[in-house]
């Protein structure tokens, strides 16, 4: 199964990915708001710069959490996605998810969070430095790996 | 209706601490299309003439353009105009960073600010709430200490705050606006601020960004990226070094101004250049502006000495330039430190550079001495004197009262023939292009609405070896082509390390596509060049309002006297006939009067001016 996998140090938190996944999401407009990725700027000069994105985690303390059962994983792409039907928008998967990856926006009745586009994720073409990437699970952590062998 | 638009103005009354709306028309913004063109139209109609810059009568514009909050490479830019305290002109300064997707997800495209605050106050602009914030406590902080204090308080990393830092509030006349680590830099836009007690804008917004034609604006984008990837500087050189490139580029060339510009070559220029920095292992970071895909801005880290452990957003070419060559200053580390310093205090390092070279040149003649700088032995080549220059100035203590003031009103001041050798145009310290190396670039300085600023006319195609540099044939038809460029570069608003690399020095069909596509306009290259006349001529008017006419269109008597005296410029300068000839062709192809330099009526009334 595939991923989106992160490398923190090749981010220049340009934050076109928020862009390009609003747009994905809402179809004729750009809002950063509305999307499923974001980008964390913190630091005295905005240099620790952290790209949060769902991770479709296996046992999702979302989906554990979630009254309506209405998290389940995509059989074609593996993404851990919301059935629209169950979800009553309460927001409680976004407080159990640890890298806060899940957002709530007022214009929409359920949550935003990343569905890997069906397989096909927009945001990571139009990243340049490559910081997202999307690659097979077993690569997670390999960036580094292959760094430290350097 | 236009894509690409709020059609919203938001007016601030500060005295009244009074908020307003304003609709535009969609014939507004296809005539003046946003950002340069906005603020030029907007504050000639807020600001009288002979207003006092920093008084309550002068005001503030802030705007954006159809490109921002879009996924357009470059499209950060956030443009402010007021009436300059260091010109007395108009001054459009231009800041990178991420504020301006929250002018435009907040439902505006300029912002106008008038009046007064009784005490210090901060601004915060949420979409259509607007609050005025007690900043008793923040007043004195530096730029980086008030923007995290303020994204405290309002508990919301998300706020994009621009903010003033000491220099501001001591109205240095040539104090910037800090956001971020991007600098709205030039022109004294951090006084008129700190003159009406505002001490920040923190602003976001919810609203979406609507343009013409979104899905080919990503399959354009996708196609800009992937031939902008294949670009030596842009997807090479600039995400590694940013601009610091430059600095081995021109003192290759021999025009490096250096020693206060009595010389253009620098013998120890490789020891600032961005190879040096590199080789040293100084960058240890980077980062990039909303939408950026060239990733300029670098992070570097000194290394040793005083200054050690010192990190900086920065600095770039104009900063080496003016805290390194023009001082003969060879430690890049003191640099280092320098910009990270002016940034925290709010102040702008080309001028602060330009006119501590000013002092240093005063010294060396004997104008001044020691006695005048509180014992700080103010020569070329000492890098030790310059955060505490810097400081004085920032603080207005000693010496630095008088240089707060700028180059031109020290050197008037002070006397005994300095002005010869003050280098500003029209009251603004040049930037680091030189005036005589390259003709067209000197032309430009001259007439350029802000004074000495390198961003009306770019240095790139003379430098390039396109256009010949050593003659004036042809320039002033380059000189027009290369501001209109410029001025709907500022008018989108785009970053010129984008848009100038991937779109060339001039107007073309490749901007008439991108904006059409972002605004569904049906315009055509020669409407477009007609927007950029109308604007441009719009400042000009403004300018002519306050004075200014053709006998101001000069240049530092150093470049129209003194030839460069040695290395590959040799020779060059600005003769007097020359420069004269070219402001007839200028004037000429812009419609302005010969004689005066004032827009005629004829070409008002062609431009809708009138």
């Amino acid at each position: 199964m595939k991923k989106i996998l992160v490398d923190k140090q090749k981010c220049s938190g340009c934050k076109i990915c928020e862009s390009v996944c609003s747009y994905q999401k809402l179809g004729d407009r750009f809002n950063r708001r509305k999307a499923a990725i974001r980008v964390i700027i913190e630091g005295d000069l905005g240099e620790k710069i952290t790209p949060v994105v769902c991770r479709h985690c296996k046992k999702a303390k979302c989906a554990e959490v979630c009254p309506e059962d209405a998290f389940y994983h995509d059989n074609k792409t593996g993404a851990l996605v919301i059935n629209e039907n169950k979800c009553i928008g309460c927001g409680l998967c976004a407080e159990a998810c640890p890298f806060g990856a899940i957002y709530l926006h007022s214009d929409f009745n359920i949550p935003l969070k990343c569905d890997l586009c069906g397989g096909n994720p927009q945001c990571i073409k139009y990243c340049v430095p490559q910081a997202i990437i999307y690659e097979e699970e077993n690569r997670v952590g390999s960036l580094k790996r292959e760094r430290g062998a350097k | 209706m236009y894509s690409g638009y709020n059609y919203k103005i938001l007016k601030i009354d500060l005295t009244n601490e009074a908020v307003s709306t304003e609709n535009i028309t969609p014939g507004f913004a296809r005539k003046f299309l946003g950002g340069n063109g906005f603020g030029a139209k907007l504050l000639y109609d807020a600001v009288k003439a002979e207003t006092n810059p920093l008084s309550e009568d002068n005001a503030i514009v802030i705007a954006v353009g159809p490109a921002n909050g879009t996924i357009m490479p470059g499209a950060a830019i956030t443009g402010f105009m007021t009436k300059s305290p260091l010109t007395g002109l108009f001054i459009d300064s231009y800041m990178g960073g991420h504020f301006a997707t929250e002018v435009k997800n907040s439902g505006y495209d300029a912002i106008v600010i008038t009046g007064k605050l009784k005490r210090p106050k901060f601004l915060v602009i949420e979409n259509s709430s607007i609050n005025f914030c007690d900043a008793e406590d923040l007043w004195g902080l530096e730029t980086t200490k008030t923007q995290l204090r303020i994204k405290e308080k309002l508990n919301n990393p998300e706020f994009q705050v621009a903010c003033i830092g000491p220099a501001g509030e001591n109205l240095v006349k040539f104090a910037s606006i800090i956001c971020d680590t991007r600098a709205a830099g030039r022109g004294g836009l951090g006084a008129v601020f700190g003159s009406k007690n505002l001490k920040a804008i923190a602003i976001r917004g919810d609203r979406d960004i609507n343009v013409a034609n979104p899905a080919q604006i990503l399959e354009y984008v996708s196609k800009a990226f992937t031939e902008m990837k294949k670009h030596p500087g842009l997807g090479k050189n600039t995400p590694l070094m940013g601009s610091t490139g430059s600095v081995d580029g021109n003192n290759s060339l021999g025009i490096l101004g250096t020693r206060n510009w009595q010389k253009e070559t620098y013998a120890d220029a490789w020891k600032i250049s961005g190879n040096n920095l590199l080789n040293r292992g100084l960058r240890v970071g980077h980062k990039s502006c909303a939408s950026c895909m060239a990733r300029s801005a670098i992070f570097f880290k000194a290394k040793e000495g005083e200054y050690k452990g010192t990190i900086s957003r920065g600095p770039e070419y104009e900063t080496l330039y003016s805290y390194g060559s023009i001082l003969e200053n060879n430690n890049p580390d003191s640099i280092i430190a320098a910009d990270r310093l002016s940034d925290e205090l709010g102040i702008d390092t080309m001028s602060t550079g330009v006119v501590i070279a000013w002092v240093m040149e005063c010294f060396e003649k004997g104008i001044l001495t020691v006695n005048d700088t509180d014992g700080l032995e103010v020569k070329f080549g000492r890098h030790e004197i310059l955060l505490d220059m810097i400081k004085k100035i920032a603080f207005r203590e000693g010496i630095g009262d008088l240089l707060a003031e700028g180059t031109r009103v020290a050197s008037q001041r002070v006397g005994k023939g300095s002005e010869e050798f003050a280098i500003h145009v029209k009251g603004l310290e040049l930037a680091g292009h030189t005036a005589r190396g390259l003709k067209g670039m000197g032309l430009g300085y001259a007439v350029a609405t802000r004074g000495g600023s390198h961003q009306d006319i770019r240095p790139g195609a003379e430098r390039s070896g396109k256009l010949d540099r050593q003659v004036i044939e042809g320039k002033p038809e380059h000189v027009l082509k290369n501001e209109r460029m410029c001025t709907i570069g500022d008018s989108l608003i785009l970053c010129r390390r984008h848009s100038e690399p991937y779109f060339g020095a001039y107007l073309s069909e490749k901007y008439v596509e991108v904006i059409n596509l972002l605004t569904g306009f049906d315009l055509d290259l020669d409407e477009l060049n007609m927007v950029a006349d109308r604007i441009y001529t719009l400042e000009r008017m403004f300018n002519c309002r306050e004075g200014i006419t053709r006998k101001d269109d000069i240049l530092p008597p150093r470049f129209m006297k003194e030839p460069i005296p040695d290395g590959p410029s040799k020779g060059m300068y600005m003769k007097e006939e020359e420069l004269n000839i070219m402001l007839d062709e200028f004037y000429n192809l812009r419609g302005w009067d010969v004689k005066t330099g004032i827009p005629s009526e004829k070409k008002l009334k062609e431009l809708g001016l009138l």
